[in-house]
């Protein structure tokens, strides 16, 4: 599956995968499932849970799954995901009661890694996914056919080949599906009859296979981008049969710049660039994006937001180009005006009124800004036109 | 002194065996309520110590009479220098103080307040809701049990460990609270001085009790001071030593004021109080939140049920279906459900507040919710938990101290409302009616009957300001009283009421920075101007966030009134106001550059010509930057997506400024030569460069070169605009450039237009069939 990666995830990934002994196997793959990479972590809540009561079809209490996703310091639990308490109290409990959970927001908040990690502690697998996209189709949804045995046996349990909705109605597990919005409207309706009814008809089979009737444990974890939001809207009937969430970003400035420095580090250095972006180069780009992103300065004045995306990752990647930049074409050092020429480029992207934003912000508040690297800052901004 | 014992400390505090009894209480807080009934109870004692102020002592038995709770009492001052300062100390049927009053009385017990007095404090302490629980929020030892028990914030905290635990002993209540508050205590390095200076005085208050009454005592205050007093009472030492290093003040505490301050008007008295107030709360004087909820649990509590929160959603249904959302049956099950799985998660085995609110976000929400975005279901929900009740002072308690406040200062002003109709006249020049007309304007605000303005400039429109004047209706009317008691649940001062009151205005305006400006200009008019800080605050984020250029210029157009022009209310040049003024010009300077296109015209010039004005008159006043103001006009000059109107207005910003020529200003024009656009033009450029034009023969030649070249048809197109550029000017002016026409174009003498011989039907045939002549001709080559 065309699993997109976040900035969270790589983190995560690395650091606990680097901390706990995985098989051999394990390291050969590039991106192993969360439910391998914790696969002790897991196995030990599980165990602690044995005999308590939990939802049907579930492996762990929801309390060992508020404790996997969030860590838990007495439990030995190392925390994978950072976001409100409540939030995430929310997101397990719809997914007790007979609602999907929809995880919408911006782009580059980590819904997807969440989702991830719920289905493994959950149903002890993250893989029954769906990608959505223009081109799905209720066959990579529900099930298809193996059309060589179709013709000599007959539509039979041998013949079809099961699809994630499938599975995870027969098994009762959690399926998680990716970016429902970019899926056209019938194809997202698929989704009505099972939600509801908890049950998916397959009219091609005789006697008692014609109906799959959900095991418990089973339900949807879908994930919508805000940005999409107007391509294809959910129709009213399954909204309803969801419970939506939105995941917000990373709520303070400080982790944000920690991550942007980290990662930025990490990539220029994979890139083979012996070149290190400055804390006050991270503050200046971190601070920009935060700002043009709520339309907000930080002490509190309006401006317009921007329609593009200014995500986590994308000030990782500005920060890394302008890093190479600086390494190739300049003098080593990184400096603002290598900011300013890749936000047109990595950022900016070409949409006229989001220059026109940028430019605006550049005159109204980077130029009454005091410092030296702000000043070269707004002494860079020939490179917006 | 540090007390190493804790253990010995917390036995002391939770032993109820001996003569001397702490109880600790959250303000507020249904569950203290009912454990300090039973335990009043239980215990019989012969007196009970209240934390509450002292001077309120001879009045107790107005706490008696049958008053609609909420109530407060209020503790006002003035000094000699006329600042005035008040404290509310607010009671609820589920106030612990309030259940121990009725549980005393009850027992037959006496009941003594024993905090010192506000007056005594004020000068310490900034927060003027004496029941709030600031204490209690703060520090390590609140965060670090938050984690442990898996909360978000201390209220939320206070809940699991107190509010939600079904079934709890007086005891086990005991442990808990004293041993949470101790170490709150405890774990912060020092305690501010006015909680030390008013433990003092409490100490000093129950050894007197003490030496009055034989028998044991109880002593019911905030469990922030239960383990001070005990280590004053039995070790005769202060718990931890002052966080200043010395008490400025430092005689003993009385209920005096401290010295170097001299009272002048003091008073302490009941006055009416509501949920909304309680709940709206925040800083240094919140409280518990969610009234409505915890008055839900505790009449649960009354009837002894268990906490059924099916009467809440019901509520909650109600009042979202009056919002006009739609809540189906089905989404009613899924909050039910969701609130009742998350209890359970929370491990608590009854719905509680949170729980709801999150089943409702949860369920209900089908929108992405931004952080701190108000959603109509979330506003529904925290309607219900907050509650509508409002305070009634039950009949012959002391009149509440607006009342007298009222009364007071209209007899001083010789304006007491008569039986006969008193019209009156104001000139606001003049000192004396400026003083009555900001009185009446307060009266006005809080809609105390028998006060009509009937007429007087309009400062909204500010279209005549030569004159500045008010008229007044005053007249005696049946509900006068009624609505000045009513009113009194703003505040205890007339000014403090109608700030109050202009501020819940405000909160109520949430989208217009215009409308907010308009209760500004209102607010100064009723001379809040100083206490409102938190209306130009509201302004401010008002400002900040209007998405719309007309109304921000609006709101900009009477802030510039009031920082540049006001001759009456003494706003002229005021920092806070210019300030605001400033992010207003900004803020719409912004807008400019991303306006659309607008159907109105009329408005949106006349918003660019506040733009202009504010500029003119804010450039070296407010420090506007120029080279940042003539950046964006140029830019929107030349933005092709932009009006014609606009780009003429815009350019006649920049001619009038100076900045920039006539040979541009005649270049733009021929851009807009087409006959649709050319009048659109030439009324933005008219309206804002009124002087400059007629000043200047050439642009008027090229107008009149460019109409000669328009066929009729093309200069019936543009006519009707063209007509209304021109109404920019008076008819004086426009002989005076119809003059300088004539003279570039070397006409000596201007003659009146001869009168048409035939009517004006033949004439137009007449030209239509003169006009299809010169076409053919034009066609055939004949011309």
């Amino acid at each position: 599956m065309g699993k997109k990666r976040t900035i969270a995830d790589d983190v995560d990934a690395e650091s606990v995968g680097a901390s706990s002994e995985q098989p051999a196997r394990l390291a050969e793959l590039q991106r192993p499932a969360a439910e391998a990479l914790y696969a002790d972590e897991l196995a030990r809540l599980a165990d602690e849970d044995r005999n308590q009561p939990k939802p049907l079809g579930w492996r762990l209490t929801p309390r060992s799954v508020l404790s996997f996703v969030l860590g838990d310091a007495s439990r030995q639990i190392a925390p994978k995901f950072v976001g409100r308490r409540s939030f995430l109290e929310r997101c397990i409990v719809s997914l007790a009661t007979n609602r999907g959970l929809m995880l919408i927001g911006e782009p580059g908040t980590a819904k997807s890694y969440l989702s991830e990690l719920l289905a493994a502690a959950i149903s002890g697998d993250s893989t029954l996914t769906i990608q959505g996209s223009a081109g799905t189709t209720e066959d990579s949804i529900k099930y298809s056919w193996n059309y060589a045995l179709l013709v000599s046996d007959g539509p039979s349990d041998r013949s079809l080949v099961p699809a994630p909705l499938y599975h995870g109605l027969k098994h009762g597990r959690l399926v998680r599906f990716e970016e429902i919005t970019r899926c056209p409207l019938e194809i997202q309706d698929t989704l009505l009859s099972v939600m509801s009814d908890r049950v998916m008809s397959i009219p091609e089979l005789e006697g008692e296979g014609r109906t799959l009737f959900a095991r418990s444990g089973f339900n949807v974890i879908a994930t919508a981008n805000t940005r999409d939001r107007g391509v294809n809207e959910m129709s009213a009937a399954l909204k309803r049969r969801f419970n939506f969430e939105t995941v917000p970003g990373i709520a303070a400035i400080s982790d944000e710049m920690a991550l942007v420095g980290r990662e930025s580090a990490r990539m220029l250095q994979r890139a083979g660039v012996p070149v290190t972006v400055p804390p006050e180069i991270h503050e200046l780009l971190v601070t920009t994006f935060r700002e043009l992103r709520a339309g907000k300065t930080e002490d509190g004045k309006g401006m317009e937001p921007l329609s593009t995306v200014l995500s986590t990752a994308e000030a990782v990647s500005t920060a890394c180009a302008a890093g190479i930049h600086a390494y190739f074409y300049g003098d080593g050092t990184v400096q603002p005006v290598h900011v300013v020429h890749h936000m047109v480029g990595t950022v900016l992207k070409d949409n006229p009124d989001d220059m026109k934003k940028v430019r605006h912000y550049f005159d109204h508040v980077v130029q009454k800004r005091s410092g030296v690297l702000w000043r070269q800052f707004y002494d860079a901004r020939h490179e917006l036109e | 002194m540090f007390r190493d014992d804790h253990e010995s400390l917390l036995t002391r505090l939770c032993d109820t065996s001996t003569r001397v009894v702490y109880f600790p209480v959250r303000h507020h807080s249904p569950m203290c309520a009912a454990m300090v009934s039973r335990l009043i109870g239980d215990m019989r004692p012969a007196a009970v110590l209240i934390e509450g102020p002292s001077d309120f002592n001879p009045y107790l038995d107005e706490l008696r009479l049958n008053h609609d709770l909420p109530i407060a009492i209020y503790s006002y001052f003035g000094d000699e220098a006329g600042r005035r300062s008040g404290a509310y100390y607010p009671f609820c049927d589920y106030s612990p103080e309030w259940q121990a009053l009725q549980a005393a009385r009850a027992a037959g017990a006496p009941v003594r307040f024993i905090d010192l007095p506000w007056v005594s404090t004020a000068h310490l302490e900034s927060a003027v809701q004496r029941y709030a629980d600031a204490e209690l929020r703060r520090g390590r030892y609140v965060e670090l049990l938050c984690e442990r028990f898996g909360v978000e914030s201390f209220d939320d905290l206070w809940d699991t460990m107190v509010e939600s635990e079904p079934i709890l002993t007086v005891s086990e209540f005991l442990r808990r609270v004293h041993s949470f508050c101790t170490n709150v205590r405890l774990w912060e390095d020092s305690t501010p001085l006015s909680d030390l200076r008013r433990e003092d005085f409490m100490a000093d208050e129950v050894r007197r009790a003490l030496d009055e009454f034989d028998g044991r005592i109880l002593i019911v205050t905030g469990g922030f001071h239960s383990s001070a007093l005990v280590s004053l009472l039995d070790d005769g030492q202060r718990l931890q030593e002052p966080a200043g290093l010395t008490d400025p003040l430092a005689e003993a505490p009385s209920e005096s004021a401290p010295a170097g301050i001299a009272i002048v008007d003091r008073g302490i008295t009941l006055t009416p109080y509501t949920y909304a107030r309680l709940d709206s709360l925040t800083g240094y004087n919140a409280g518990m939140p969610n009234p409505g909820f915890y008055d839900h649990v505790w009449q649960s509590h009354l009837r002894g049920e268990p906490l059924q929160h099916q009467p809440l959603l019901a509520e909650l249904a109600n009042s979202l279906r009056k919002r006009k959302q739609v809540v189906s049956t089905a989404d009613l099950i899924a909050v039910e459900a969701s609130a009742c799985t998350l209890a359970a998660l929370r491990g608590r085995s009854h719905v509680w507040r949170r729980d709801l609110v999150d089943a409702v976000t949860s369920a209900l929400i089908k929108d992405e919710l931004e952080f701190g975005c108000e959603s109509p279901f979330l506003e529904a929900v925290h309607g219900v938990l907050r509650g509508t009740r409002r305070g009634k002072l039950a009949e012959g308690t002391r009149q509440p101290p607006l009342v007298a406040d009222i009364l007071n200062q209209l007899a001083r002003a010789g304006l007491d409302p008569q039986n006969t109709r008193t019209d009156l006249e104001l000139n606001l020049l003049d000192p004396a009616d400026l003083a009555k007309s900001r009185l009446l304007h307060r009266v006005k605000v809080l809609e105390i009957a028998g006060f009509t303005l009937t007429g007087g400039t309009d400062f909204f429109s500010r279209r005549e300001l030569v004159r500045l004047w008010e008229k007044w209706q005053v007249q005696s009317r049946y509900d006068f009283d009624a609505t000045c008691v009513e009113a009194s649940r703003y505040g205890a001062t007339l000014a403090e009421a109608a700030a109050a009151r202009l501020l819940e205005l405000a909160r109520l305006q949430q989208h217009e920075a215009k409308l907010a400006a308009e209760l500004l200009v209102a607010a100064v008019r009723a001379d809040v101007h100083e206490l409102s800080d938190e209306l130009l605050t509201q302004l401010e984020v008002l400002i900040r966030n209007a998405a719309s250029f007309l109304d921000v210029s609006g709101a900009l157009g009477h802030l510039l009134y009031l920082y540049c022009h006001d001759e009456a209310f003494g706003t002229t040049h005021s920092s806070r106001i210019g300030g605001i003024a400033l992010e207003a010009f900004y803020r719409a300077v912004w807008l400019l550059e991303s306006l659309g296109q607008t159907a109105d015209e009329v408005s949106l010039l006349a918003a660019l010509r506040v733009l202009l004005e504010t500029f003119e008159r804010g450039e070296a006043l407010l420090g506007l930057n120029r080279v940042e103001f003539l950046a964006v006009l140029q830019r929107v000059q030349q933005d092709q997506g932009k009006q014609p109107a606009v780009r003429g207005a815009v350019a006649g910003m920049l001619w009038t400024l100076g900045e920039c020529s006539s040979e541009t200003i005649l270049e733009q024009m021929l851009a807009f030569s087409d006959p649709t656009n050319l009048g659109d033009f030439l009324n933005g450029l008219f309206a804002l460069a009124r002087e400059v034009v007629q000043r200047n023969p050439d642009l008027v030649q090229a107008i009149d070169q460019l109409l000669l070249e328009f066929a009729t048809a093309d200069f019936q197109v543009a006519l009707p605009s063209l007509r209304l550029a021109f109404t920019s000017f008076t008819p004086r002016e426009k002989h005076y450039m119809l003059q300088t026409l004539f003279d570039s174009l070397g006409l000596q003498t201007l003659k009146p237009l001869e009168a048409l011989a035939v009517d004006t039907l033949t004439a137009a045939s007449a030209l239509a069939f003169e006009e299809r002549l010169f076409e053919a001709a034009q066609r055939y080559g004949l011309e």
